[in-house]
């Protein structure tokens, strides 16, 4: 008979489901592309989430060392070397040892940077698949990648700074199931939305974030969901954001509003 | 008569990989000394075949030394770094050799695992996840080294074991939060 251990209590009540997924890509395991939107969306706004992934990492780390040692041949050394001495010197240097940097969310950054190496290289991996197939050309190869990058590590700077914040996304209108989270960071001038269950865009709109804080109301940016009919986006703004007190989601004719006139589908409040 | 690498035994992998990435191939071979029997020992409980687990570390060693500057000190020690390309590579070339997928360059992590520590604390991280496995019931150390070692889907332990979906997902995750617990990770 199978023991079983109480898990932690998670507010969230698809906490279990996530863990399974959590579990999966701390082992290397595969997740389908619905998977992987679902966990980019916890992972970026929950922080229980991120220790949790922190942990399973932490796991996947130490199995390794769990097998029994096995010798190779004496000559796989000698190939390694001189496979080493034909390679030649490396051109560029190696960064210098430094002391962990120390932070409200190291742990997190590393577990997000984790999960984002997996997961943005196989969104890297799709986009250069479609970009071959549609025959583009190569700096349309190398815009994606640099664009790849620069979102891996905005994530990263939003988590780095001791102002972000998350919170939970509900439904602005009590008949809808729409729902999510956010996180956002101020100093990085980073929203990260995951939101699922909205209602059904119409033709030529999109979904808007907005942010009210310090007495200002500011466009955030704007975004559209998969074919599961859940987003998860990163937007950032030119410049830092007001300290939040609220953030919601409206319904906006495309390209975006300069002030939202459409109805309001989601909001989180920062206390 | 002193042998010219000697000083080197004591210094840190991060110096050696630094004198490997220079040209030193001296030091390349002592961080092989080091780690090779470990690589080796991992690639070869994923493969199956010594002649698949040589290549693949091979290929592991090579790898460190060419893209050395992707290695981060401050996040971590190098073995995990290494022994993380090793499963990666490892099950690539599994799924490739059982199920016909055509074989991914495999991307290396920019981002470390987390956990460091000297020789002596890895020595003992593997009794301790030794003893946490052997802890575990029967099938749910099967899904953890079904996934981890076998590089099988859920969907592929769910008809290899027999059992529903759920009932794996559920393995899986109490199996995880087990290992997270013995391994001393505290509960949130």
């Amino acid at each position: 008979m199978e023991d079983t251990i109480i898990p932690p209590p998670c507010p969230d009540p698809h906490c279990d489901q996530i863990a399974v997924l959590l579990a999966t890509a701390a082992l290397g395991g595969a997740l389908d592309g619905d998977e992987q939107t679902r966990v980019l969306g916890y992972v970026t706004t929950c922080s229980g989430c991120r220790r949790r992934l922190e942990g399973f990492a932490r796991v996947a780390q130490a199995l390794p060392l769990s097998v029994s040692e096995a010798e190779p041949s004496p000559a796989l050394r000698e190939r390694i070397m001189r496979a080493g001495a034909q390679s030649g010197p490396r051109r560029q240097p190696l960064r210098p040892a430094r002391p962990p940097r120390r932070g409200v969310f190291t742990g997190a950054l590393i577990a997000m940077a984790l999960l984002l190496a997996i997961f943005i290289g196989q969104q890297q991996l799709r986009l250069q698949q479609q970009a071959v197939q549609l025959g583009q050309q190569q700096t349309t190869l190398v815009q994606q990648q640099q664009q790849t990058a620069r979102n891996r590590a905005l994530v990263i700077a939003a988590f780095g700074n001791a102002d972000s914040r998350e919170a939970r996304l509900t439904a602005a209108q009590g008949d809808s199931v729409a729902s999510g989270r956010v996180l956002i960071s101020p100093g990085a001038a980073a929203v990260v939305v995951y939101a699922k269950e909205l209602p059904p865009l119409a033709a030529g709109r999109v979904y808007q974030v907005w942010l009210q804080g310090e007495g200002v109301l500011r466009a955030v940016g704007t975004f559209q969901p998969d074919q599961n009919d859940r987003a998860w986006a990163l937007l950032q703004t030119a410049a830092p954001l007001p300290k939040p007190e609220a953030i919601f989601i409206s319904d906006e004719p495309a390209p975006g509003s300069t002030a939202p006139i459409g109805p309001e589908l989601l909001r989180a409040s920062f206390p | 008569m002193p042998q010219p690498w000697e000083p080197m035994l004591h210094e840190t992998d991060h110096q050696l990989l630094q004198q490997a990435a220079a040209g030193g191939t001296a030091a390349l071979g002592l961080l092989y000394d080091r780690y090779g029997r470990l690589v080796f020992s991992v690639a070869l409980r994923i493969s199956g075949e010594r002649g698949s687990a040589e290549e693949i570390t091979q290929d592991v060693f090579l790898r460190l030394w060419r893209y050395a500057d992707r290695y981060n000190p401050a996040h971590g020690t190098l073995v995990a770094w290494m022994l993380t390309i090793t499963q990666r590579r490892a099950i690539d070339e599994l799924r490739s050799r059982h199920y016909g997928s055509k074989r991914r360059e495999v991307e290396l992590p920019e981002a470390l695992p987390l956990a460091g520590g000297d020789h002596a604390q890895q020595a003992q991280l593997r009794t301790d996840v030794q003893q946490a496995l052997a802890e575990l019931p029967t099938a749910q150390r099967e899904v953890i080294e079904g996934v981890f070692f076998g590089g099988l889907s859920r969907q592929e332990l769910a008809q290899r074991m027999g059992s529903p979906l759920p009932t794996i997902h559920t393995r899986l995750r109490l199996a995880m939060e087990k290992l997270r617990v013995l391994l001393g990770d505290e509960a949130p």
